[in-house]
Protein backbone atom coordinates (compact mmCIF):
# COMPACT_ATOMS: atom_id res chain seq x y z
CA UNK A 1 0.00 0.00 0.00
CA UNK A 2 1.43 3.14 -0.92
CA UNK A 3 1.94 6.21 1.50
CA UNK A 4 -0.38 9.11 2.36
CA UNK A 5 1.73 11.51 0.24
CA UNK A 6 1.94 9.57 -2.69
CA UNK A 7 -1.45 8.56 -2.70
CA UNK A 8 -2.73 12.39 -2.63
CA UNK A 9 -0.82 13.64 -5.10
CA UNK A 10 -1.99 10.69 -7.16
CA UNK A 11 2.15 9.33 -7.71
CA UNK A 12 2.39 5.45 -8.53
CA UNK A 13 5.26 4.16 -6.09
CA UNK A 14 6.70 2.46 -8.82
CA UNK A 15 6.33 5.77 -11.24
CA UNK A 16 9.78 7.73 -11.74
CA UNK A 17 8.47 10.24 -9.01
CA UNK A 18 7.33 7.55 -6.61
CA UNK A 19 10.96 6.37 -6.81
CA UNK A 20 12.66 9.37 -6.68
CA UNK A 21 10.72 9.90 -3.09
CA UNK A 22 11.61 6.52 -2.02
CA UNK A 23 15.18 7.28 -2.50
CA UNK A 24 14.81 10.04 0.40
CA UNK A 25 13.68 6.90 2.50
CA UNK A 26 13.89 8.68 6.02
CA UNK A 27 12.27 11.58 4.95
CA UNK A 28 9.31 9.85 2.87
CA UNK A 29 8.55 7.33 5.80
CA UNK A 30 8.55 10.20 8.45
CA UNK A 31 5.95 12.14 6.21
CA UNK A 32 4.09 8.93 6.31
CA UNK A 33 4.54 8.55 10.17
CA UNK A 34 3.65 12.84 11.06
CA UNK A 35 0.27 12.05 9.05
CA UNK A 36 0.00 9.38 11.62
CA UNK A 37 1.01 10.61 14.65
CA UNK A 38 -0.76 13.95 14.41
CA UNK A 39 -4.25 12.86 12.48
CA UNK A 40 -4.76 9.37 13.45
CA UNK A 41 -2.53 9.18 16.80
CA UNK A 42 -3.47 5.95 18.75
CA UNK A 43 -3.79 8.55 21.82
CA UNK A 44 -5.40 11.34 20.35
CA UNK A 45 -5.39 13.18 24.45
CA UNK A 46 -7.42 16.01 24.64
CA UNK A 47 -7.49 16.77 20.98
CA UNK A 48 -9.83 13.75 19.14
CA UNK A 49 -9.54 12.48 15.30
CA UNK A 50 -12.48 14.28 14.41
CA UNK A 51 -11.12 17.55 15.69
CA UNK A 52 -7.98 17.00 13.72
CA UNK A 53 -9.44 16.69 10.70
CA UNK A 54 -11.08 19.11 10.94
CA UNK A 55 -8.48 21.67 11.31
CA UNK A 56 -6.46 19.44 8.44
CA UNK A 57 -9.76 20.56 6.14
CA UNK A 58 -9.71 24.05 7.04
CA UNK A 59 -6.07 24.72 6.46
CA UNK A 60 -6.42 22.59 3.46
CA UNK A 61 -9.20 24.71 2.18
CA UNK A 62 -7.31 27.95 2.94
CA UNK A 63 -3.93 26.88 1.19
CA UNK A 64 -6.07 25.64 -1.29
CA UNK A 65 -4.90 22.23 -1.57
CA UNK A 66 -8.30 20.33 -2.86
CA UNK A 67 -6.28 17.00 -2.67
CA UNK A 68 -6.27 17.40 1.01
CA UNK A 69 -9.11 19.16 1.46
CA UNK A 70 -11.31 16.28 -0.04
CA UNK A 71 -9.09 13.50 1.99
CA UNK A 72 -10.14 15.25 5.41
CA UNK A 73 -13.66 16.12 4.38
CA UNK A 74 -14.10 12.59 3.45
CA UNK A 75 -12.79 11.59 6.79
CA UNK A 76 -15.25 13.91 8.41
CA UNK A 77 -18.42 12.61 7.01
CA UNK A 78 -17.74 9.15 7.58
CA UNK A 79 -17.22 10.37 11.22
CA UNK A 80 -20.74 11.57 11.36
CA UNK A 81 -20.15 15.27 11.10
CA UNK A 82 -23.34 16.85 9.92
CA UNK A 83 -23.73 19.38 6.52
CA UNK A 84 -24.08 22.32 8.89
CA UNK A 85 -20.81 21.07 10.57
CA UNK A 86 -19.00 20.78 7.58
CA UNK A 87 -20.38 23.93 5.97
CA UNK A 88 -19.28 25.92 9.08
CA UNK A 89 -15.74 24.82 9.13
CA UNK A 90 -15.76 25.65 5.55
CA UNK A 91 -17.07 29.15 6.56
CA UNK A 92 -15.51 29.75 9.95
CA UNK A 93 -15.54 31.99 11.97
CA UNK A 94 -19.38 33.09 10.37
CA UNK A 95 -21.22 29.79 11.67
CA UNK A 96 -18.79 28.78 14.44
CA UNK A 97 -22.00 28.53 16.50
CA UNK A 98 -22.61 25.10 15.14
CA UNK A 99 -19.41 24.56 16.44
CA UNK A 100 -18.01 23.48 19.94
CA UNK A 101 -16.37 25.97 21.92
CA UNK A 102 -13.06 23.65 21.84
CA UNK A 103 -12.87 23.12 18.28
CA UNK A 104 -13.47 26.50 17.59
CA UNK A 105 -10.96 27.87 19.61
CA UNK A 106 -8.72 24.90 17.23
CA UNK A 107 -9.58 26.72 14.03
CA UNK A 108 -8.92 29.71 15.61
CA UNK A 109 -5.67 28.73 16.57
CA UNK A 110 -4.87 27.30 12.67
CA UNK A 111 -6.24 30.26 11.16
CA UNK A 112 -4.20 32.05 12.49
CA UNK A 113 -0.64 30.55 12.20
CA UNK A 114 -1.74 29.19 8.41
CA UNK A 115 -2.45 33.09 7.16
CA UNK A 116 0.17 35.33 9.48
CA UNK A 117 2.65 33.09 11.66
CA UNK A 118 4.47 36.13 12.71
CA UNK A 119 1.66 37.17 14.19
CA UNK A 120 1.05 34.70 17.04
CA UNK A 121 1.98 35.75 20.56
CA UNK A 122 1.39 34.50 24.33
CA UNK A 123 -2.25 35.25 24.29
CA UNK A 124 -2.98 32.89 21.94
CA UNK A 125 -1.95 30.07 24.00
CA UNK A 126 -3.54 31.25 27.05
CA UNK A 127 -6.58 31.03 25.14
CA UNK A 128 -5.92 27.61 24.06
CA UNK A 129 -5.52 26.75 28.20
CA UNK A 130 -8.94 28.98 28.92
CA UNK A 131 -10.83 26.64 26.11
CA UNK A 132 -9.37 23.65 28.06
CA UNK A 133 -6.56 22.34 26.00
CA UNK A 134 -3.91 20.86 28.10
CA UNK A 135 -0.37 21.17 27.37
CA UNK A 136 0.03 18.34 25.39
CA UNK A 137 -3.25 19.19 23.67
CA UNK A 138 -1.54 22.77 22.82
CA UNK A 139 1.41 20.59 21.13
CA UNK A 140 -0.21 18.29 19.08
CA UNK A 141 -2.31 21.09 17.98
CA UNK A 142 0.76 23.21 16.86
CA UNK A 143 2.24 20.23 15.23
CA UNK A 144 -0.62 19.12 13.59
CA UNK A 145 -1.18 22.92 11.76
CA UNK A 146 2.70 23.16 10.83
CA UNK A 147 2.67 19.16 9.50
CA UNK A 148 -0.39 20.51 7.19
CA UNK A 149 1.94 23.65 6.21
CA UNK A 150 4.51 21.21 5.34
CA UNK A 151 2.49 18.81 3.45
CA UNK A 152 0.46 20.88 1.25
CA UNK A 153 3.70 22.72 -0.05
CA UNK A 154 5.29 19.42 -0.53
CA UNK A 155 2.41 18.26 -2.60
CA UNK A 156 2.53 21.63 -5.03
CA UNK A 157 5.93 20.48 -5.48
CA UNK A 158 5.08 17.06 -6.59
CA UNK A 159 2.34 18.13 -8.62
CA UNK A 160 4.33 20.78 -10.74
CA UNK A 161 7.08 17.92 -11.45
CA UNK A 162 4.00 15.78 -12.57
CA UNK A 163 3.09 18.46 -14.97
CA UNK A 164 6.79 18.69 -16.23
CA UNK A 165 6.85 15.42 -17.11
CA UNK A 166 3.50 15.48 -18.82
CA UNK B 1 11.20 39.48 23.96
CA UNK B 2 9.38 39.71 20.57
CA UNK B 3 10.94 38.76 17.16
CA UNK B 4 10.33 42.96 16.12
CA UNK B 5 12.99 44.04 19.34
CA UNK B 6 15.54 41.69 18.59
CA UNK B 7 15.49 42.15 14.36
CA UNK B 8 17.51 40.08 11.86
CA UNK B 9 20.76 38.66 13.29
CA UNK B 10 23.52 35.72 12.71
CA UNK B 11 23.71 36.14 16.31
CA UNK B 12 23.14 33.20 18.68
CA UNK B 13 19.90 33.73 20.65
CA UNK B 14 18.05 31.42 22.81
CA UNK B 15 14.48 30.25 22.59
CA UNK B 16 11.99 30.45 25.54
CA UNK B 17 9.04 29.05 25.54
CA UNK B 18 5.52 30.01 26.43
CA UNK B 19 4.46 26.74 27.80
CA UNK B 20 6.20 24.65 30.81
CA UNK B 21 8.65 21.94 28.99
CA UNK B 22 9.13 18.00 29.89
CA UNK B 23 11.39 18.58 32.71
CA UNK B 24 8.59 21.38 35.03
CA UNK B 25 6.03 19.33 34.12
CA UNK B 26 6.38 16.76 37.38
CA UNK B 27 7.02 13.60 35.68
CA UNK B 28 9.05 11.62 38.09
CA UNK B 29 13.10 11.18 36.85
CA UNK B 30 12.78 7.60 35.92
CA UNK B 31 10.06 8.96 32.99
CA UNK B 32 11.89 12.52 31.77
CA UNK B 33 15.24 9.60 31.07
CA UNK B 34 12.85 7.20 29.25
CA UNK B 35 12.08 10.26 27.34
CA UNK B 36 15.23 11.78 27.08
CA UNK B 37 16.17 8.21 25.72
CA UNK B 38 13.55 8.11 23.12
CA UNK B 39 14.14 11.23 21.70
CA UNK B 40 17.77 12.60 23.04
CA UNK B 41 17.51 16.02 21.48
CA UNK B 42 14.95 16.95 24.22
CA UNK B 43 18.04 16.97 26.81
CA UNK B 44 20.00 19.97 25.62
CA UNK B 45 17.10 22.07 24.01
CA UNK B 46 13.81 23.74 25.68
CA UNK B 47 12.68 23.40 22.62
CA UNK B 48 12.59 20.24 22.27
CA UNK B 49 11.99 19.61 25.86
CA UNK B 50 8.93 21.58 25.12
CA UNK B 51 8.07 19.44 22.10
CA UNK B 52 8.50 16.57 24.01
CA UNK B 53 5.22 16.60 26.00
CA UNK B 54 3.53 14.98 22.05
CA UNK B 55 6.57 12.32 21.96
CA UNK B 56 5.37 10.12 19.10
CA UNK B 57 4.76 13.64 16.91
CA UNK B 58 8.17 14.87 18.11
CA UNK B 59 9.86 11.42 17.32
CA UNK B 60 9.15 11.74 13.17
CA UNK B 61 9.66 15.26 13.41
CA UNK B 62 12.96 15.47 13.80
CA UNK B 63 14.04 12.37 11.80
CA UNK B 64 12.09 14.27 8.87
CA UNK B 65 13.70 17.42 9.37
CA UNK B 66 17.30 15.57 9.77
CA UNK B 67 17.42 13.81 6.61
CA UNK B 68 15.43 17.31 4.67
CA UNK B 69 18.53 19.14 5.63
CA UNK B 70 21.25 16.67 5.13
CA UNK B 71 21.29 13.65 3.28
CA UNK B 72 24.06 11.83 0.65
CA UNK B 73 23.92 13.88 -2.69
CA UNK B 74 21.37 16.32 -3.89
CA UNK B 75 20.91 19.39 -2.94
CA UNK B 76 23.77 20.90 -0.45
CA UNK B 77 24.06 21.51 2.68
CA UNK B 78 24.14 26.00 1.44
CA UNK B 79 20.97 25.40 -0.28
CA UNK B 80 19.33 24.13 2.22
CA UNK B 81 19.89 25.79 4.30
CA UNK B 82 19.12 28.73 2.24
CA UNK B 83 15.78 27.59 1.73
CA UNK B 84 15.09 27.64 5.01
CA UNK B 85 16.56 31.14 5.58
CA UNK B 86 14.15 32.38 2.84
CA UNK B 87 11.17 30.50 3.68
CA UNK B 88 12.16 31.98 7.86
CA UNK B 89 12.26 35.82 6.69
CA UNK B 90 9.22 35.69 4.70
CA UNK B 91 7.37 33.72 7.78
CA UNK B 92 8.85 36.49 10.29
CA UNK B 93 11.00 34.10 12.45
CA UNK B 94 13.90 35.79 13.75
CA UNK B 95 15.10 32.62 15.70
CA UNK B 96 14.78 30.14 12.94
CA UNK B 97 16.63 32.71 10.33
CA UNK B 98 19.60 32.84 12.52
CA UNK B 99 20.44 29.66 13.15
CA UNK B 100 20.22 28.61 9.50
CA UNK B 101 21.93 31.80 8.32
CA UNK B 102 24.95 31.14 10.41
CA UNK B 103 24.60 27.27 9.25
CA UNK B 104 24.71 28.80 5.43
CA UNK B 105 27.37 31.09 6.02
CA UNK B 106 29.58 28.11 7.42
CA UNK B 107 28.88 26.29 4.68
CA UNK B 108 28.55 29.03 1.59
CA UNK B 109 31.56 31.32 3.00
CA UNK B 110 29.66 34.60 1.32
CA UNK B 111 27.95 36.44 4.23
CA UNK B 112 26.75 38.96 1.68
CA UNK B 113 23.91 36.73 0.55
CA UNK B 114 22.48 36.85 4.13
CA UNK B 115 23.26 40.38 4.57
CA UNK B 116 21.27 40.91 1.48
CA UNK B 117 18.12 38.53 2.25
CA UNK B 118 17.71 40.49 5.84
CA UNK B 119 17.96 44.05 4.33
CA UNK B 120 15.96 43.89 1.22
CA UNK B 121 13.78 40.63 1.54
CA UNK B 122 13.43 38.27 -1.24
CA UNK B 123 11.91 40.19 -3.97
CA UNK B 124 14.50 41.79 -5.38
CA UNK B 125 17.37 39.70 -7.32
CA UNK B 126 20.34 39.25 -4.39
CA UNK B 127 23.24 40.40 -5.97
CA UNK B 128 25.87 38.28 -4.38
CA UNK B 129 23.68 35.29 -5.12
CA UNK B 130 24.83 32.74 -7.73
CA UNK B 131 22.61 31.69 -10.11
CA UNK B 132 21.71 28.50 -8.72
CA UNK B 133 21.17 30.23 -5.31
CA UNK B 134 19.02 32.66 -6.41
CA UNK B 135 16.43 30.21 -8.38
CA UNK B 136 16.54 28.16 -5.02
CA UNK B 137 15.62 32.08 -3.60
CA UNK B 138 12.88 32.45 -5.81
CA UNK B 139 11.93 29.09 -5.86
CA UNK B 140 11.40 28.69 -2.29
CA UNK B 141 9.54 31.79 -1.80
CA UNK B 142 6.97 30.91 -4.13
CA UNK B 143 6.63 27.73 -2.39
CA UNK B 144 5.91 29.86 0.87
CA UNK B 145 3.48 32.38 -0.15
CA UNK B 146 1.25 31.15 -2.84
CA UNK B 147 2.45 27.60 -3.52
CA UNK B 148 -1.15 26.43 -4.95
CA UNK B 149 -0.62 28.89 -7.85
CA UNK B 150 3.18 27.41 -9.00
CA UNK B 151 2.91 25.38 -12.43
CA UNK B 152 5.58 23.32 -14.43
CA UNK B 153 7.02 27.13 -15.30
CA UNK B 154 7.90 27.26 -11.97
CA UNK B 155 10.35 24.80 -12.63
CA UNK B 156 11.76 26.03 -15.49
CA UNK B 157 14.11 28.62 -13.95
CA UNK B 158 15.55 25.23 -11.99
CA UNK B 159 15.83 23.39 -14.56
CA UNK B 160 17.76 26.08 -16.76
CA UNK B 161 19.76 26.45 -13.51
CA UNK B 162 21.12 22.79 -13.89
CA UNK B 163 19.02 21.30 -11.10
CA UNK B 164 18.12 17.41 -10.94
CA UNK B 165 14.98 16.44 -9.57
CA UNK B 166 16.67 15.24 -6.46
CA UNK B 167 18.37 18.35 -5.81
CA UNK B 168 14.29 20.09 -6.70
CA UNK B 169 12.73 17.74 -3.89
CA UNK B 170 15.70 18.40 -1.63
CA UNK B 171 15.15 22.11 -1.73
CA UNK B 172 11.08 21.49 -1.79
CA UNK B 173 11.61 19.22 1.62
CA UNK B 174 13.76 21.92 3.22
CA UNK B 175 11.92 25.03 2.24
CA UNK B 176 8.77 23.39 3.74
CA UNK B 177 10.12 22.03 6.50
CA UNK B 178 10.44 25.72 7.40
CA UNK B 179 6.85 26.35 6.76
CA UNK B 180 6.65 23.87 9.57
CA UNK B 181 8.97 25.11 11.97
CA UNK B 182 8.25 28.35 11.28
CA UNK B 183 4.81 27.94 13.04
CA UNK B 184 6.36 25.49 15.88
CA UNK B 185 8.55 28.07 17.31
CA UNK B 186 6.66 31.30 16.44
CA UNK B 187 3.40 29.81 18.60
CA UNK B 188 5.52 28.28 20.91
CA UNK B 189 7.86 30.79 22.47
CA UNK B 190 9.68 33.52 21.47
CA UNK B 191 13.77 34.92 20.54
CA UNK B 192 15.53 35.99 23.67
CA UNK B 193 19.38 37.47 23.44
CA UNK B 194 21.95 35.67 25.71
CA UNK B 195 23.24 37.65 28.34
CA UNK B 196 26.81 37.94 28.13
Amino acid sequence: MTDIINQLAGIADDSPLGTLRASRDVTFNAAAGSYRELITPADPGGLSHVERNAVAYRIALLETSPAVSEHHRQRLEAAGVTPAQLAAIESFPSASDQLEPHLTAALTHSDLLTRAPREATAAEIAALRAAGFATRDIISLSQLIAFVSFEVRLLSALRILQEEQA
Amino acid sequence: MSNETIGWTVEMLEWAPWLETIHEAGHTRDEVAAIEEAVPVVKGSRYFATLAHDLPALRERTALFSNAMRSAGGASNAERELAAVVTSRINGCVYCASVHARAYNVYARKPAVIEEIYAEGVDTPIAAADVREQVIINFSAKLTRDHSAMTAADLAPLRAAGLTDLEILDVTQAAAMFAWANRLMLTLGEPERIEP
